[in-house]
């Protein structure tokens, strides 16, 4: 995610490289792109725009990292990405690979598999009882169209949002028991303000609005 | 094919290469594409990071974060057990084989040189 203290020529320069590398396994882009902000991290913009010189195009890294991991040039976008990429394409499919065929790699997810995951993040529990669900969080993990956060954020989501509204009742339980003259003993948690109805009907919401999240984060790269 | 050479030779080493400065000393992603880079090995940070993840799933390199003193926190590399074990078959295999490629070449390059010589001496004979 984009740290609002970094100079804008990092931003700019993580965005662009982010957008470049639509295409190469989530975990390989998320590394490059971790690895290059951690290097940049704390910089002045004069400093950050030296070392970005250094490091090039973002194009051309996208078009590297995509030959390296053996995704075909057509499953990335962009007009750099096929001249660097045809440059060394030679070298990725003759190369020798510690442990043989580990190199191989598929590229982002087809379409219709995402819309289907995101649909059943979204509506799975609601027409297969928490089994719909499971099923499109599982169908999420094993997608390579999201990052490994955007997978833990549509996994604990829903539990945090319901578990913070069971924390916030139990605190206005505390409270108002606290204040009253008769509550005198022990302090017993009602979670009075969040009935399990409650709960689950904002279980339902967050897994729509979840993938809905989903679905627009994964079709606009 | 005489311009692919260095990259299918660099592509079939490199890996043994990352293994070999891993053994080292941990290093970070930045650090290990700057010598890469520096030494030829590779074009950029891009190809680094793929290899990096293979060697990974392979099990033959760990990572883990350290904060640093005065920067940010860093994702190293390290070598596992089986990436030290993989270094050292290739260690073994690697000397004689260099050393193999070395006397072809060179036996190559005497036989040209012998003819030259030949070809001197009969020019000077001549003249």
């Amino acid at each position: 995610m984009p740290d609002p203290v970094q100079p804008q020529v990092v931003r700019s320069y993580l965005s662009e490289l982010q957008a470049a590398l639509i295409g190469v396994p989530t975990e390989v882009s998320d590394e490059i792109v971790a690895g290059i902000a951690e290097e940049l991290s704390g910089l002045d913009a004069a400093t950050a725009a030296t070392r970005i010189e250094g490091l090039g195009d973002p194009m051309f890294i996208a078009a590297e990292a995509r030959t390296e991991a053996g995704v075909p040039a057509a499953a990335g976008q962009g007009a750099g990405a096929s001249g660097v990429g045809a440059a060394a394409g030679g070298a990725a499919a003759g190369g020798t690979v510690i442990g043989g065929a580990a190199g191989t790699q598929t590229a982002a997810d087809p379409r219709w598999y995402t819309v289907v995951a995101s649909l059943f993040v979204a509506l799975g529990g609601v027409v297969i009882p928490v089994l719909g669900w499971i099923v499109g969080i599982a169908m999420v993990w094993l997608s390579k169209s999201w990052r490994t956060w955007e997978k833990w954020v549509a996994t604990v989501l829903p539990f945090t949002v319901v578990l913070v509204a069971w924390l916030g009742g139990a605190l206005v339980d505390l409270l108002s028991q606290g204040g009253s003259p008769e509550s005198g003993g022990l302090y017993e948690p009602q979670f009075g303000n969040v009935s399990p109805m409650s709960s689950l009907f904002l279980i339902v919401l967050i897994n729509v609005i979840v993938g809905i999240w989903l679905l627009w984060r994964a079709l606009r790269r | 094919m005489r311009a692919d050479v260095g990259a299918q030779l660099r592509k079939g080493v490199v890996e043994y290469c990352v293994l070999g400065l891993l053994a080292r000393e941990p290093m970070y992603g930045w650090q290990l594409s700057e010598t890469l880079v520096t030494r030829g090995l590779i074009a950029s940070i891009g190809t680094l990071y793929p290899m990096l993840t293979r060697l990974r799933t392979q099990g033959l390199v760990s990572s883990f974060d350290e904060e640093s003193d005065a920067g940010p926190v860093r994702k190293y590399y390290r070598l596992t057990d089986a990436g030290i074990r993989e270094l050292a078959e290739f260690r073994l295999q690697w000397a004689p084989f260099s050393r193999t490629v070395d006397e072809l070449i060179e036996e190559e390059h005497r036989v040209e040189e012998h003819h030259a010589k030949e070809r001197n001496v009969e020019e000077d004979h001549h003249a």
